[in-house]
């Protein structure tokens, strides 16, 4: 999501961003205004930057919009049909160069900041415009976060009125069939970014550790508990329940006006119920594709060794690579099952895959040969 | 037990090193391929990661590869002339051609323009770090050495860097080192350069990275050149002080003499350490920026956390081979031949 400054812009006259030029443009009229009241001048925009972190999270959070357009289903990463990557095109390469020119509104050693860096300026007041995942809210509630304290709005991830046309490669501009969900021809793709967190109890434990494993899951993911974590900044907990999402009541109490957690309420909401949301990226070997070789890509492009081209097709051989040692077969159908793209797609092979698996293993793990 | 703890971890790098291995619930699954880790580093995709960018070579790089090349080739050939051994003369070989492909990637990359990957980087960190880190910890240890008042205060003050973690050092490293909210900023602002990141700059970064290793690594080396300096002969320094030598003579022609067996060994160990330099560009820019700052072991690390455990076992090895040769030449070459008298 994106984190803007209310009353700053309220004061200069400014709208909140919608796509990355109108960002760009609010990231402009405020960078070097003082914007916590210390007399020393802030930035426009904040964007944790450093390699092996969390960049390039922001990275696909950016890329999204630019080349999902026909919903969840479509995907973001590779042609579903032949498990070539959908990257080395004009979307992703736009996604690099956007990425990089909020660097010009923010601070000079951003390139070395993580998301802890950046969220200590953003809670300090520091920066206008900013991305992070739901923590910024809460954050702002919790001790230190006083300077931005019900200053802040949150909105849905920017979009673009640019798409990318999967047949060419190239940047077209939205019209009815391309983007179907636009709002005001503006395609949005609010990505969930890293999925989310996800708690495991060890098959083979022996039976009194399992129940006890999944009590403490249970005791903590249960209204009477989350509702109240999810209000704590440092817990780093987001809200993802219903009655998290809708009660206002214990963000009023932890310190929200009502105002503040209906606009932070409202962009989760608008984000998690956007029918062309992104999702993030759910197959073997994820880390390597995502931690490894893109995020290596765009540090080397965000260090100005090469050009958005270059990282771009960088990103593709690296991928290939790892696709190809994989198993290309079995990746694809993975990352078909992972879109909700099952029966439709299947080729009959593909089907005996999924039979023979699910006796053998007795689990529903398609496509595993 | 000593075959299990040693020998075991090695072979089964090795076979990694030569394989694609693949974790799945409650086994794995090996699948030879050959030398493709390996050759991946030197001529695939990782080639820009490990080795570096190759365009074309500068005549500045021509000169130095020339030069270097003509160097061991006559290195060689006296040596042939001299008195020719043949496990001498393949060792000799063995370092020569590291010699010259260490020569050939530094005039393809840094005399070319060209970013160098890992193993320069790494190169780098042993060259320049250790030579800082002798020179002062040399100096600290004559100083040290010097009947001062308060002197083992110095010691132990000097010491204590040696006593703490290398995350610890990265971390403390990273936060002092921090210009927009760290404690120096407000200097970092004063001498003017608050518009200027040290972590983007692919220089400043790496130097950054030495500093820290080098806070950390002086102690060792001033503790052990202090014991050396102390063993010294007061008997032999006097005589020379009473026949009117300078401070300078006294050093070189008494002092140094005594103590350089110690600084060999002592300046071998570090220099293995220095190779397999990690924590501090783990923590302090994670390899950036680009991959200016990444060591071959944070290289290795890397593909070793995303489970690619294959190339991770090649990066290692190839390392380990580096390292070997570089310090068995160090060590063989130039140290024994000071030593043993001819």
């Amino acid at each position: 999501m994106v984190y803007y400054r209310k009353d700053i812009l309220d004061q200069m006259g400014l709208k909140p961003p919608r796509t990355w030029d109108e960002y760009h443009a609010v990231a402009a009229a405020t960078n070097g205004k003082d914007l916590n009241g210390d007399g020393k001048p802030d930035f426009g925009s904040c964007m944790f930057k450093k390699r092996n972190a969390q960049s390039y999270f922001a990275l696909m959070s950016i890329a999204a919009a630019y080349v999902q357009t026909q919903g969840t289903g479509e995907g973001m990463f590779f042609d579903p049909a032949t498990m070539k990557p959908l990257v080395n095109n004009e979307a992703w390469a736009e996604a690099f160069k956007v990425y990089k020119k909020n660097g010009e509104y923010g601070p000079p050693d951003e390139l070395n900041h993580d998301i802890g860096d950046t969220r200590a300026l953003v809670t300090t007041g520091r920066c206008a415009l900013a991305i992070d995942w739901g923590d910024i809210g809460p954050l702002s509630l919790d001790p230190g976060g006083e300077p931005i304290k019900n200053k802040m709005g949150a909105i849905v991830m920017m979009g673009t009125k640019n798409v990318l046309d999967r047949a060419t490669g190239k940047l077209v501009d939205c019209d009815a069939t391309r983007c179907p969900h636009a709002i005001d021809g503006i395609n949005y793709s609010p990505f969930a970014a890293f999925g989310g967190w996800t708690g495991g109890i060890n098959a083979k434990a022996d039976d009194k550790v399992k129940q006890a494993g999944y009590d403490f899951l249970s005791y903590m993911n249960q209204a009477a508990q989350s509702n109240v974590d999810v209000t704590m900044g440092w817990t780093g907990y987001n809200p993802y329940r219903n009655s998290q999402l809708d009660n206002l009541e214990p963000w009023i109490k932890a310190g929200f006006t009502e105002e503040s957690a209906k606009n932070y309420l409202g962009a989760i909401k608008d984000s998690l119920n956007n029918p062309n949301m992104a999702s993030d990226l759910k197959i073997p070997g994820t880390a390597e594709y995502q931690g490894v070789v893109l995020d290596r890509e765009l540090a080397r492009f965000l260090a100005g060794e090469i050009t958005a081209e270059e990282a771009v097709a960088n990103v593709e051989t690296g991928w290939e690579e790892i696709t190809e040692r994989l198993g290309r077969d079995k990746q694809k159908n993975l990352y078909k099952s992972s879109l909700g793209i099952t029966y439709y797609g299947l080729r009959v092979s593909d089907l005996r895959y999924w039979t023979n698996d699910n006796s053998s293993a007795g689990a529903c793990r398609p496509g595993r040969p | 037990m000593i075959l299990i703890f040693s020998v075991f971890p090695t072979i089964a790098s090795l076979v990694l090193a030569f394989s694609n291995i693949r974790l799945r619930a409650g086994s794995y699954q090996v699948q030879f391929v050959g030398l493709r880790n390996f050759r991946k580093q030197f001529f695939g995709t990782e080639q820009f990661h490990f080795l570096g960018t190759f365009t074309s070579i500068s005549l500045l790089g021509w000169i130095v590869t020339i030069a270097s090349a003509a160097g061991l080739i006559w290195w060689l050939y006296r040596y042939a002339k001299r008195g020719f051994a043949i496990l001498g003369f393949i060792g000799r070989l063995i370092t020569a051609s590291v010699g010259f492909g260490l020569a050939l990637l530094f005039s393809a990359t840094l005399f070319s323009g060209n970013p160098f990957g890992t193993l320069g980087v790494t190169i780098f960190y042993v060259l320049v770090g250790c030579t800082i880190q002798f020179l002062i910890g040399l100096g600290l240890a004559v100083l040290c050495a010097q009947p001062i008042k308060g002197r083992t205060f110095f010691r132990v003050v000097f010491f204590i860097p040696s006593m703490i973690t290398p995350i610890g050092i990265g971390y403390s490293f990273r936060m002092l080192a921090d210009t927009t909210k760290g404690p120096f900023s407000p200097v970092w602002q004063w001498i003017g350069l608050g518009d200027f990141g040290w972590a983007n700059h692919a220089w400043t970064a790496r130097l950054f990275i030495v500093i820290g290793d080098s806070w950390q690594w002086i102690p060792f080396i001033f503790v052990i050149l202090l014991a050396a300096l102390e063993n010294v002969s007061r008997d032999q320094v006097e005589a020379g002080q009473v026949d009117g030598a300078s401070g300078w003579q006294l050093f070189k022609e008494i002092t140094w003499p005594q103590i350089a067996p110690v600084a060999a060994t002592v300046m071998l160990i570090r220099v293995i350490e220095a190779f397999k330099l990690v924590d501090l560009p783990n923590i302090m820019t994670s390899g950036g920026p680009g991959i200016a700052t990444e060591s071959m072991t944070l290289h290795s690390f890397f593909a070793w956390r995303a489970l690619n455990l294959g190339d991770s076992a090649a990066i290692a090895y190839l390392l380990l081979f580096v390292t070997v040769v570089l310090c068995v030449s160090f060590f063989n070459l130039l140290v024994l031949k000071r030593l043993r008298p001819a």
